[in-house]
């Protein structure tokens, strides 16, 4: 069920931390780009805080008010997320509607029986290989298997694991609060600070934007997204959970960056999406968190579980 | 309150038969009305906005548009018209007719009312002596004060070129503006074959009005140059 947001706490104050954030970031892109109206309203920085304007209020109120409006939230992510890998990948129109399928069952199994969580990935592999067995259509059937199945773990899955996390933890909601904050900083200063500090490139055949400069900025941008967003640590956490939290976030913004680099290099696609300002697409957006999500989670349990 | 079946011009004024298309004039009355824009508005736009996210260049070129238009598109969809009607807003939308291949959507009652109930389109026969009847149907729609949304190049997957003239017809007979438009992304959604869609984001670009002049060749012409135009904005803004 649909909660009221102002009823926690916490809502307020992650509210305008976040507002804050994108209205800093608007004002740091008009100083530095110094530039006619015209050009500058072109910009990719100003589209992407354009697109954060808009994006930013929008999921922080979805996931406080829980219930069906986050579900339909994440049930778009996971629909045109899926859509892009499969553009991207060049995967047959009936495997892609399974991967979305699949995908959104996910976030139901995620949400309402957790039991058969781990069932997910199996499950998904046996409901693909029905199609080439009831269809008779073999050739080319391997690759069409594997490359979906690359897609719901690259996509449905992380998905699923953010709704698992949110629904079986007591601290789900902080989590998921202060993890996607601080993957959209890290993220954000990777942009800045790679743009700003001439540095070698990390894997230029991967992702030939990706610099070692960019790496610094994932790492100040996670540890300024956790700090920003303290207010929201569960007092339960140990410092080196959270700090094991913000390494993590920083680890998967990159890792995120670099897999969907070397998936559009693999299958030499330059398919892109026009969904977001600046961004192109979903998955432009949402591959560090996807990467992040599971990673900070077992961190956290781990860190927990070695201190604690 | 239904419509007569016949408009204001010379040809319309002849006795009364039996029309060969029929005209669904019960899909434009108020009642009719009043159900498809609770569907559009409730139903039809808020699905497509999250089946297919889409983003609209060029509408303040509807602001100067005063009266009907004749909006002519690229044809890549099934979708299309959807799109089209969502990303033109509640302002047109509202006496707006589409024209739908009566072969494919009218094939059955049942099809046709729906269509016509939903989307407000009325069956526009592709080829052979009733083809007429429904050019003289839109012409008459559109010089009662309703606007038409038409894809001109007949079928889906031919791209911006090789429009047919029949919307030069309704616009130059009836004096109304054209609109072109160009629909970018549709043919990954849901290319012709396909009977599901696919997510992904839509690109709407919107051209100047065209005043329709008297000569039906160079209309078309500049329609298909303004489509080809609105094309430009959209791949320009795709690369920003």
């Amino acid at each position: 069920m649909p909660r009221n947001p102002f009823a926690n706490d916490l809502f307020l104050p992650v509210f305008l931390r976040v507002m804050l954030l994108i209205v800093v970031g608007l004002i740091a892109v008009l100083v530095a780009q110094r530039r006619s109206v015209r050009v500058w309203r072109r910009s990719t920085l100003f589209l992407r805080a354009r697109t954060w304007l808009l994006i930013g209020p929008l999921f922080v109120i979805a996931v406080f008010t829980g219930g069906f409006v986050a579900f339909l939230l994440a049930t778009f992510v996971v629909a045109q997320g899926s859509s892009e890998f499969v553009r991207v990948a060049g995967i047959e129109r009936r495997y892609a509607y399974l991967l979305i399928l699949w995908g959104e069952v996910g976030l139901l199994v995620a949400a309402l029986a957790r039991d058969f969580f781990v069932f997910l990935p199996f499950g998904f592999f046996i409901l693909l290989t029905l199609v080439p067995i009831l269809t008779g259509r073999v050739q080319d059937a391997h690759r069409q298997v594997a490359d979906t199945l690359v897609g719901y773990v690259f996509v449905g899955l992380p998905m699923a694991y953010i709704v698992f996390v949110n629904s079986s933890e007591p601290w789900g909601l902080n989590f998921l609060v202060i993890v996607t904050v601080s993957v959209a900083v890290s993220d954000i200063a990777a942009y800045a600070v790679g743009s700003a500090v001439r540095s070698p490139k990390l894997v230029p055949r991967v992702d030939p934007s990706k610099s070692w400069g960019g790496v610094l900025g994932n790492f100040i941008g996670a540890a300024v997204g956790v700090g920003l967003l303290w207010v929201a640590v569960p007092s339960e956490w140990s410092i080196a959970a959270v700090v094991a939290l913000g390494v993590m976030v920083a680890v998967g913004s990159v890792w995120g960056d670099l897999t969907e680099g070397f998936i559009r290099t693999a299958f030499r696609s330059e398919a892109r999406s026009t969904l977001l300002l600046g961004y192109g697409g979903v998955l432009d957006r949402v591959d560090s968190l996807l990467m992040a999500v599971p990673l900070c989670y077992y961190a956290l349990i781990l860190a927990d579980k070695l201190v604690g | 309150m239904t419509e007569p079946e016949q408009g204001g011009t010379a040809e319309a004024r002849r006795p009364r038969r039996r029309a060969a298309v029929p005209t669904y004039s019960w899909a434009r009355t108020p009642p009719a009305r009043l159900v498809r824009s609770a569907v559009q508005y409730g139903a039809l736009v808020p699905l497509l906005r999250f089946i297919s996210p889409f983003t609209v260049i060029g509408k303040r070129n509807l602001s100067s548009l005063k009266g009907p238009a004749v909006f002519v598109a690229n044809h890549q969809s099934h979708f299309d018209a959807p799109i089209c009607l969502a990303a033109l807003g509640g302002r047109i939308r509202r006496r707006l007719v589409v024209a739908a291949a009566a072969d494919y959507f009218y094939s059955t009652a049942v099809k046709g009312a729906a269509a016509s109930l939903a989307l407000g389109t009325v069956p526009f026969v592709r080829q052979g002596g009733s083809s007429r009847e429904s050019l003289q149907l839109l012409k008459d729609l559109a010089g009662r004060g309703w606007s038409v949304l038409i894809f001109p190049a007949g079928t889906r997957g031919t791209g911006a070129s090789g429009f047919k003239k029949g919307f030069a017809y309704i616009a130059v007979d009836a004096q109304v503006p054209v609109v072109p438009m160009y629909l970018h992304g549709l043919e990954d959604v849901m290319p012709k074959g396909s009977f599901l869609p696919l997510p992904g984001g839509v690109v709407i670009g919107i051209g100047p009005p065209i005043p329709p002049g008297d000569d039906y060749n160079e209309l078309v012409r500049k329609a298909e140059a303004g489509v080809a135009a609105a094309r430009t904005v959209v791949k320009r803004w795709e690369g920003a």
